[in-house]
């Protein structure tokens, strides 16, 4: 085989599996959130701030927004949503996208929480009076 | 007295099926001293001929920790990974077996006991062997640095750890490698802490403690294999105020798989202490 030849079905097979994970991209449910960082001081415990969701999916469905497994709100056969909520997190948190009907999990995203000051305390390694 | 390590291991059992409560691990502070102390009465059993027992009087708790390094009661560690649910550090500390060669009584280094031995090895009787050497009598036993990896496993309930220690100071030439499980319970006020583990030890580490060579110069040699050495800790804490608490402490540990040592008088030991503690 010539190597023009052979350089052309190289090509052209990537050209396939690129366009195959488009297309399987496109058709995936997703949840995008912004900002996906928040940095809490050492005064305040809490994190609030106004969290930016998106989200699409490749056909309508009756959906609900969860936080961890707390509903945030729900749409009756939409395919895609924007929504800007005011959270309070203190730690990790999931959001998670579900159809109302069946409980199923479609997409989820995280907001991680950051300390902005230095660790102060950390757990003890061996037990207490442990000299015996 | 192996109804001790039973009375443990039922205080264990006890803590498996009591009503599930979450786990405190103890926090510390970083880069601050943790002092505590603890007074009144107990006593280290050696297990040893001739070896003396430790009176506890004093029980000391020290610790300090850096975001990275600590020291805990012996303990030298540098901790590398440490997330909610995993820690893994390197570790130095001394071996704890040269603890039974050390002579506190005063009438040890002025009156040297006799030495008694046949050419047979050690039969047990009951508690207490028939043939024996004093541990006065053989060469010395020197303190090992053992260094090694650390790992812990924090659940909810109960936390285990994994040991693997080998000798760093070319004593024993050996090593040891330990699995720990540790729970804590609430009764009322009574904070119970029972702690059950299992070391296994080289032939190599055994030897050298225990074991008789002609460098011991008491007329035979006897060598070890190497054991696995269950034992079981249990702690009651009674606290009284924020400074203040009523300590009682029970540990086992399990020498029967190289009793048979002429060294060897009882094929266990026990410490025991009861007292106040106060951290300062």
């Amino acid at each position: 085989m010539k190597l023009t030849t052979t350089l052309v079905i190289i090509f052209s097979l990537s050209l396939l599996l690129a366009l195959g994970e488009a297309i399987a991209k496109s058709s995936n449910p997703t949840l995008s959130v912004s900002p996906k960082v928040c940095v809490i001081s050492e005064e305040k415990q809490v994190c609030e701030l106004t969290l930016n969701f998106e989200w699409k999916l490749a056909q309508e469905q009756n959906i609900c927004l969860l936080e961890n497994d707390e509903q945030v709100k729900c749409w009756q056969k939409t395919s895609q949503a924007k929504l800007s909520y005011k959270a309070y997190v203190q730690v990790e948190t999931v959001y998670s996208l579900i159809n109302q009907q069946t409980g199923n999990k479609l997409a989820q995203t995280k907001v991680e929480i950051q300390s902005s000051h230095l660790k102060t305390q950390r757990r003890r390694l061996r037990s207490p009076w442990s000299f015996f | 007295m192996r109804y001790i390590l039973i009375i443990l291991l039922c205080s264990f059992s006890f803590a498996a099926s009591a009503k599930k409560v979450k786990m405190d691990t103890p926090k510390v502070e970083l880069g601050q001293w943790h002092l505590g102390l603890g007074v009144g009465l107990g006593v280290a059993k050696n297990p040893l001929h001739g070896g003396d027992d430790f009176p506890l009087l004093l029980l000391p708790d020290i610790a300090y920790y850096d975001e990275h390094l600590y020291f805990d009661n012996g303990q030298f560690g540098y901790t590398f990974f440490d997330e909610k649910n995993h820690a893994m550090s390197l570790i130095a500390e001394f071996n704890p077996e040269k603890r039974f060669f050390i002579f506190w009584n005063p009438s040890n280094i002025f009156l040297k006991n006799t030495i008694a031995f046949t050419e047979n090895p050690g039969q047990v009787i009951g508690d207490e062997k028939l043939d024996s050497i004093d541990s006065n009598d053989v060469a010395k036993r020197k303190w090992a640095i053992d260094s090694g990896i650390n790992y812990q496993y924090f659940n909810e309930h109960f936390t285990a750890r994994l040991n693997l220690l080998t000798d760093i100071s070319n004593t024993h030439k050996g090593w040891r490698a330990g699995v720990e499980i540790e729970h804590s319970f609430h009764i009322g006020n009574l904070i119970v802490q029972p702690v059950i583990g299992l070391w296994h030890k080289t032939a190599k580490l055994n030897n050298y403690y225990y074991g008789l060579s002609k460098k011991d110069n008491v007329g035979i040699t006897y060598k070890l294999d190497s054991m696995w050495q269950p034992y079981a800790h249990l702690q009651l804490t009674y606290p009284l105020s924020q400074t203040k608490a009523v300590l009682f402490k029970l540990s086992y540990d399990d020498y029967s798989d190289i009793s048979d040592s002429p060294l060897f008088k009882y094929d266990y030991a026990v410490n025991i202490f009861m007292g106040l503690k106060y951290i300062f």
